[in-house]
C-alpha cells in the first residue's frame, strides 16, 4: 500500500454496465484511477472501450452501476458537471470547431473554465485572462505559429493536437483521451507521445490506444477491456506477459 | 508566463476581426441623410429600417447561434400587439415606454419559449417554432374582439416622443425616431457577437457536441440569445405598430416569417451587416416589383431563394467577399 | 340524445373523411424525409398542382372524374422526377436552413404560376353524378363523395403498408431510413431509391390536392395552408412511418374538424398546442425514434 493508494481515488466505478436493447456493451467494470495515473484501456474492436468513456463522460447515462469522481458520487451528473469537477475528455475523430482558428478553439475552453462564457459586455479582445492563457496553451503545444489559422486548413496532425488543447484549457484533474493518435501518420506519433508525456505529472490520465508501442511507452498500468468486461489489470510486463491477454489481443503480432 | 507578444497577437487578431470598420460610418452616414435628401421616402424608410431591426434580431439567433426558426414573426407580432394594445385599448400613448413594453414582453415570452423549445434541435425544433407562432396567429384571430382580428388593430395613436417630436404627416420624426432604435439595438448587439459569449455562440453553431463535452450549458446559452433576439424582434414589432398606427394579424403570420429568414439569407447570415443589406435590397424590391405585379413579384422571390440557395448561400456581402478574394484584397 | 349522436356521428365521418386526404397528401413527404432526411416544404405545392390540374382536366378538357383524378396525379408524379434530379439533389447534403429556403422559393414561385394561370379565386370542380348521391351505410346515410375519400384514403393506407412491409422496394426503403450507409453498402441503388420515393409521394400529394378540392377548396394559398397541417401531421405521426402518418392523420384531421363544428370562433390553435405537447413529450413523432 503505497501513500497514493490512501487517497481516494480521482476517478472510479463500482460495477458499471451499459445495455442497448439486448444487447451488452459494458458489463460490471470495476476501475479507479488515482492522482498523477497514467494508465491504458486496451482490447480488441467492439470491446466496449469508447462506450466506457461515454459513460464516464456522462454521454451515455449507465444502465446500472456507479461512478465517483474524488470519492464524491456522480452517476447522474451532467457532462457539464463532471467537466466542471475536471473531467475532460478528447475524441477519436477530431471534434474541433473548424470555422474558427486554433486559438479561438482553445480560447472558447478557457472562457468556459473560468466562467466567463456568459460575459455579454466586454469585447474578446479585451478579456486578456482568456487570451493569455490560450496563447499560452498554444504554445506549450507548439501551436503558436499556426494559432491564427483556421481549423479546417491544417494538417490532420496539427488539429489532433488541437483537439489535446482545448482539453487542457479546461485545466483537467482526469484527462480521457480516445486514441489521441488515430489517424497520425507513423512518425508523427513520437509528437502526441512527447505532448502526453509533458503533461502535468498529477493529472490522472486515461488513454484507449491500439498502438501498443505507443501504450507500453506511456502506460504504467494498463487494463484490458474485452466484451465489455475487464479481463485484467496490472502494469505493462504483468500485461505483456498474461497469456489470455495474448490470446485475446496480442496473439497475431504486434499493432503497427 | 505569456510572452507579451504572444498577447499581442492574439489581441490584434480579435481586433482584426472584431472592431468597426471606418467604412461602416458611411452606412449610417447614408441612413442618417435620407430624411434631408429624401424626406418625401422618410416613411418608406422607416419601414426598412424596422425590417432591418427585425432580421438582426434573426441574425443573433440564426447567424451566430445556428438556431433555425420558422415561427420568429411570433415575438415581432407579441411586440406589434402589445403596443398596439396599450395604446389602442388602454388609452396610454407615451411611445417610449410602449416599445420598452413590447421589448419587455417579447423577451419574456422569448425566455419562456426558448426554455422549453431549445431543448429539442432539427426537425422537431423546426416544427415547434412554426406551431408556437401559428398557435400565437390563431389566438389573436380568436381574440378578434381584443386584437380586431384579419381586420385589424386600428385606433393606435402616439404622443410625441419626450412630449416634443411631433409626429408629422411625412414621417421624418418616425424615421429618426426608428433610426436611434435601430443604431443602440445594432450596438448591443455587435457588443453581444464579439463577447466571450457571442463567441460561445459561435462554438454552438459550429459544434454542440464539442461544446457540451467542454461543459457548456447549451440550454442556457441559447435561451439567453434567444430571449434577446426575441426582445429586439419585440422593439422592431412594436415600432412597426406605433409607425404604422395600425396593425393585422400578419405581424404573426408564416409568412413574415419567411420574408426574414429571405431578407438574411440575401444579405448573407452571421455578420450583421448581411441583416442590414438584405433588408434593404429586399424592401426595395418589393415596393418596387410588388407595385407592377404582385404575382410576378412572389415568383420573383422564390426564383431569387432558388438561386441563392444553389449559388451564393452566403448571399449579397458573402458574394462580395469572394469578389474582393479574387482580386486579392484582404479580407475578413 | 339520438340528435346528438347523429350530429356526433357526422362530425366523426366528415372528420376522417378529411383525415384520409390529410393522409393521402402527407404520407409521401414523410417517406420522403425519413428517407432523405430533406425537408422539403414544397410538398404544399405538389398537392396544390394536382388539385389544379384535376381542375383543367375535368373542366377544359372534359375529362371524366376518375379518369381525370389518375391522370392529374400521374403528371404531377411525373413532373416531380426532373424537379428532383434537377433541384433536390443539389440539397441533400446541405445545411436545414438552406433546404427550407429553396424548397420556400420552389412553393412561392408555384403559387405565383397558380396565380396567374387559374386566378386568386377559389375554383371547384363538377362532381360526377354517382358521387353526388348518398350512400347507406349502416342504416344511415352518408354523402357519397366522402365515402369515396374514405375508401380511396383506406386503399392507399393499405396499399403503402402493405408494399412498404411486404415487397422489396418497401424493405430496400425501410433499410434505407434506418440506416442509409448500411443500405448503401449492401447494394442498394438509394439515388434512383430517392427518385422513386419522391415521385410517389408527389404523386399522393397531388391525389390528396386532388381530392381536397371538392372538400376545402382551391386557392393559390392551398400550398402554404396545407403545407403546414401535412408537416403537422408528419411531425405527430413520425417520419418515415407509414402507420405513423396514418394516426396522426386521423388525430389531426378528427380533431380538427371537429373543432370547426363546434367552436366554430376559433379551435384551430388546439392542432399546434397539440403539436407542441406532442412534440415536447416524444419529439420523434408518436411513431418515429425519439
Amino acid at each position: 500500500m503505497t501513500a497514493a493508494a490512501a487517497e481516494p481515488a480521482l476517478l472510479s466505478t463500482v460495477d458499471l454496465s451499459k445495455n442497448f436493447g439486448g444487447l451488452q456493451v459494458v458489463r460490471n467494470v470495476e476501475f479507479s484511477l488515482q492522482r498523477g495515473a497514467r494508465h491504458a484501456l486496451i482490447g480488441p474492436n467492439g470491446a466496449g472501450k469508447t462506450t466506457f468513456v461515454n459513460l464516464l463522460t456522462g454521454a451515455l447515462r449507465p444502465s446500472g452501476g456507479r461512478i465517483a469522481i474524488a470519492g464524491a458520487e456522480a452517476t447522474h451528473l451532467s457532462e457539464a458537471d463532471r467537466v466542471e469537477r475536471g473531467l475532460v475528455r478528447t475524441f477519436q475523430i477530431n471534434q474541433l470547431f473548424r470555422g474558427l482558428t486554433v486559438f479561438e478553439n482553445i480560447a472558447l475552453a478557457v472562457a468556459q473554465r473560468r466562467g466567463m462564457a456568459r460575459t455579454l459586455w466586454r469585447k474578446s479582445a479585451s478579456c486578456a485572462e482568456i487570451n493569455d492563457e490560450a496563447m499560452a496553451i498554444a504554445a506549450d503545444l507548439h501551436l503558436d505559429g499556426i494559432a491564427f489559422r483556421r481549423i479546417r486548413e491544417l494538417p490532420y496532425g496539427s488539429q489532433r493536437l488541437v483537439e489535446i488543447a482545448i482539453a487542457l484549457g479546461l485545466r483537467p484533474r482526469i484527462l480521457l483521451m480516445d486514441e489521441p493518435a488515430a489517424g497520425i501518420p507513423a512518425d508523427e506519433r513520437d509528437l502526441i507521445l512527447g505532448v502526453v508525456g509533458r503533461l502535468d505529472p498529477d493529472i490522472a490520465i486515461l488513454i484507449i490506444e491500439h498502438d501498443m508501442d505507443l501504450v507500453f511507452r506511456f502506460a504504467r498500468e494498463i487494463t484490458v477491456l474485452v466484451g465489455g468486461a475487464a479481463l485484467t489489470s496490472g502494469t505493462p510486463e504483468e500485461i505483456a506477459a498474461d497469456p489470455r491477454v495474448r490470446e485475446v489481443y496480442l496473439g497475431s503480432g504486434k499493432h503497427g | 508566463m505569456a510572452a507579451p507578444e504572444r498577447t499581442g497577437a492574439a489581441e490584434t487578431f480579435l481586433r482584426r476581426r472584431d472592431d468597426a470598420r471606418l467604412t461602416e460610418a458611411g452606412f449610417w452616414v447614408l441612413a442618417l441623410a435620407v430624411p434631408l435628401v429624401l424626406p418625401e421616402h422618410a416613411a418608406f424608410g422607416t419601414q426598412v429600417l424596422i425590417m432591418m431591426l427585425f432580421a438582426l434580431s434573426l441574425d443573433f439567433i440564426l447567424g451566430y447561434a445556428g438556431v433555425l426558426t420558422l415561427g420568429h414573426a411570433a415575438y415581432f407580432g407579441v411586440g406589434a400587439y402589445v403596443s398596439g394594445l396599450l395604446s389602442a385599448k388602454l388609452g396610454w400613448h407615451e411611445p417610449l415606454s410602449g416599445l420598452a413594453a413590447a421589448g419587455v414582453v417579447s423577451a419574456a415570452f422569448g425566455a419562456l419559449s426558448g426554455w422549453l423549445l431549445l431543448r429539442y434541435r432539427d426537425l422537431t425544433l423546426l416544427m415547434l417554432t412554426l406551431a408556437v407562432s401559428t398557435t400565437l396567429f390563431e389566438l389573436a384571430n380568436t381574440w378578434s374582439s381584443l386584437t380586431g382580428g384579419y381586420d385589424g388593430l386600428m385606433g393606435i395613436q402616439i404622443a410625441p416622443i419626450f412630449g416634443v417630436f411631433e409626429w408629422d404627416i411625412a414621417g421624418v420624426t418616425g424615421y429618426g425616431y426608428a433610426l436611434a432604435l435601430l443604431l443602440l439595438c445594432f450596438l448591443a448587439l455587435r457588443r453581444f457577437t464579439v463577447s466571450p459569449f457571442g463567441q460561445a455562440l459561435r462554438g454552438i453553431r459550429e459544434n454542440p457536441l464539442r461544446m457540451r463535452a467542454i461543459g457548456a450549458p447549451m440550454l442556457g446559452h441559447l435561451t439567453l440569445a434567444y430571449t434577446i433576439a426575441a426582445g429586439v424582434a419585440g422593439l422592431a414589432g412594436g415600432l412597426f405598430a406605433q409607425t404604422n398606427a395600425f396593425i393585422t394579424m400578419d405581424v404573426l403570420s408564416f409568412e413574415r416569417s419567411a420574408a426574414v429568414l429571405t431578407v438574411l439569407i440575401l444579405g448573407g447570415t452571421g455578420r450583421l451587416y448581411g441583416a442590414l443589406f438584405g433588408a434593404l435590397v429586399y424592401m426595395l424590391a418589393a415596393d418596387r416589383l410588388a407595385k407592377l405585379s404582385p404575382v410576378y413579384w412572389e415568383f420573383g422571390v422564390g426564383l431569387l431563394l432558388v438561386v441563392i440557395v444553389l449559388l451564393c448561400p452566403d448571399g449579397l456581402l458573402g458574394l462580395y467577399d469572394r469578389v474582393r478574394a479574387a482580386f486579392g484584397w484582404r479580407s475578413r | 340524445m339520438g340528435h346528438a349522436v347523429q350530429a356526433a356521428v357526422s362530425i366523426l365521418f366528415d372528420g376522417i373523411a378529411y383525415s384520409m386526404v390529410l393522409f393521402v397528401m402527407a404520407v409521401g413527404l414523410s417517406v420522403t424525409m425519413g428517407l432523405m432526411g430533406v425537408i422539403n416544404l414544397a410538398h404544399g405545392a405538389f398537392a396544390m398542382a394536382g388539385g389544379y390540374l384535376t381542375v383543367t382536366f375535368l373542366g377544359d378538357l372534359g375529362l371524366p372524374f376518375l379518369p381525370g383524378l389518375v391522370l392529374a396525379t400521374l403528371a404531377v408524379g411525373a413532373a416531380s422526377v426532373p424537379i428532383e434530379r434537377a433541384l433536390y439533389v443539389r440539397i441533400y447534403r446541405r445545411p436545414h436552413l438552406d433546404q427550407v429556403l429553396l424548397t420556400i422559393g420552389v412553393t412561392l414561385m408555384s403559387i405565383a404560376v397558380a396565380t396567374y394561370a387559374y386566378g386568386p379565386s377559389p375554383l371547384s370542380i363538377k362532381l360526377p353524378a354517382f358521387l353526388e348521391t348518398q350512400v347507406g351505410l349502416f342504416g344511415r346515410d352518408f354523402p357519397g363523395y366522402r365515402v369515396f375519400i374514405i375508401a380511396v384514403g383506406l386503399l392507399a393506407f393499405l396499399g403503402l403498408w402493405g408494399g412498404f412491409e411486404r415487397t422489396m422496394l418497401g424493405a430496400k426503403i425501410r433499410a434505407a431510413v434506418d440506416n442509409r450507409a448500411m443500405a448503401e453498402a449492401t447494394g442498394v441503388n438509394t439515388t434512383r431509391l430517392f427518385t422513386l420515393t419522391f415521385a410517389l409521394g408527389s404523386a399522393l400529394a397531388a391525389l390528396g390536392g386532388a381530392l381536397a378540392v371538392d372538400l376545402v377548396g382551391l386557392t393559390p394559398r392551398f400550398a402554404f395552408q396545407y403545407l403546414v397541417l401535412v408537416l403537422v401531421v408528419v411531425s405527430i405521426g413520425g417520419f418515415g412511418t407509414i402507420m405513423g402518418t396514418f394516426a396522426a392523420a386521423l388525430i389531426i384531421g378528427v380533431i380538427d374538424n371537429a373543432g370547426r363544428y363546434l367552436f366554430p370562433e376559433g379551435s384551430a390553435f388546439f392542432i399546434y398546442l397539440i403539436v407542441i405537447l406532442v412534440l415536447i413529450c416524444r419529439p420523434g413523432g408518436l411513431f418515429g425514434r425519439a
